[in-house]
């Protein structure tokens, strides 16, 4: 046996989500900091579905019906129970298996903590004219630009795929399936954030709903390395067949 | 001798049987919060369909702010067979202060579901800390 805080890549790691829990309210984070009151959202359009992959692995899926105000649901962390992932300078890392569908809106934010145009930090996918793309974005309210960030191409539907970005000073590494994929764009720091964590929409919860499955939403402070998103992309893959 | 044939050998191999033998290894992991009873029944741990054997370990629970005249109930399921139901394991009731403290509860191996939860049936609502690991 061996220690979860052993493993190296778990060495610096916030938040960990692996969806134990079915089709409870509450689902609890692995990860040392105990972020206690992360909730499943249902607005009353979309619903959760949970259902096991061919591995025997239960994942959750964002069922969403639709673009409007209450066609997805998300999951959420008050925001005062997530200070620690207020990431105003210095290196992160976010990462998730996520099996995206088509939805009825071309972005789908993955996670987030962030005021458009303000503050905060966001990770989402874009389907824009079949340019399937992943977009890490840091929100400014001063600076020269209200947004920075950088995005990377080539992202697939309907397909399971570990997604994991690392930010490190002016850039952020884009991962896919544990393999490093090309960038453009580059950071400035986000301005300090009090929002609720979202993963699964919008911070104003009611648009940019992702649709499809997920599993294991996680947050680093620290910017993993190329072996590090390969060797967690290693000893998952086989969960999801690919 | 039974010959075991492979399409790979040397380093490809080794390495293969080195990521085999680190996969098949169970992670000591732990959860856990504080919980806030309400009068209801609470989830502290849940572990619905897991993908495979799993050891849950042990639940540890902070009675300090349990004052005299409240009642909490823990109860332990467990689904022993795919898509079953919960059966009821046990279900251990803690009345007024406790000394010691701190409550450890030991849990048994499983397949297919366990679920932990704590429900107030008498006296003041509290918070209690606590902490589920589980080798998985």
């Amino acid at each position: 046996m061996i220690g979860y805080d052993n493993i190296p890549e778990n060495e610096n790691i916030l938040l960990d989500l692996p969806f134990y829990e079915g089709g409870k309210i509450v689902t609890r984070d692995q990860a040392k900091p105990h972020h206690d009151g992360v909730n499943f959202q249902d607005p009353g359009g979309g619903s959760f579905s949970f259902a096991a992959e061919a591995s025997g692995l239960t994942v959750p899926e964002f069922v969403t019906v639709g673009g409007g105000g209450t066609d997805g649901v998300y999951l959420d962390l008050d925001d005062a129970l997530c200070a620690d992932l207020d990431f105003t300078a210095g290196d992160y890392s976010l990462g998730v298996w996520v099996n995206w569908a088509v939805g009825a809106t071309s972005s789908s934010i993955v996670m987030g903590r962030y005021v458009l145009n303000n503050n905060g930090w966001e990770l989402y996918l874009t389907d824009y004219g079949g340019n399937l793309s992943l977009t890490l974005r840091h929100h400014h309210s001063g600076g020269f630009s209200e947004r920075t960030g950088n995005f990377s191409l080539g992202w697939a539907h309907n397909v399971w795929t570990l997604i994991g970005v690392s930010r490190s000073g002016a850039d952020a590494a884009h991962f896919r399936n544990g393999a490093v994929v090309p960038t453009t764009g580059s950071f400035e720091d986000p301005e300090t954030c009090s929002q609720d964590l979202v993963i699964g929409c919008r911070y104003t919860k009611n648009a940019d709903w992702f649709k499809g499955k997920m599993w294991r939403p996680r947050i680093w402070n620290e910017a993993l390395t190329a072996i590090d998103w390969f060797n967690i992309f290693d000893k998952e893959r086989d969960l999801f067949g690919v | 001798m039974k010959i075991v044939k492979t399409a790979y050998s040397g380093y490809a191999r080794i390495r293969t049987l080195l990521a085999n033998l680190v996969s098949s290894m169970l992670t000591l992991t732990e959860t856990g919060g504080t919980i806030t009873t309400d009068g209801t029944v609470q989830m502290l741990f849940v572990h619905d369909a897991p993908a495979g054997v799993y050891s849950p370990k042990m639940l540890s629970l902070d009675f300090t702010n349990q004052s005299a005249g409240t009642t909490v109930k823990i109860d332990l399921f467990y689904r022993i067979k795919s898509g079953g139901d919960y059966r009821h394991v046990d279900s251990v009731t803690f009345a007024d202060g406790q000394s010691p403290d701190l409550k450890l509860i030991s849990l048994a191996d499983n397949r297919f579901g366990v679920s932990l939860s704590i429900e107030k049936t008498a006296g003041a609502n509290a918070d209690y800390d606590f902490e589920v690991f589980y080798a998985i």
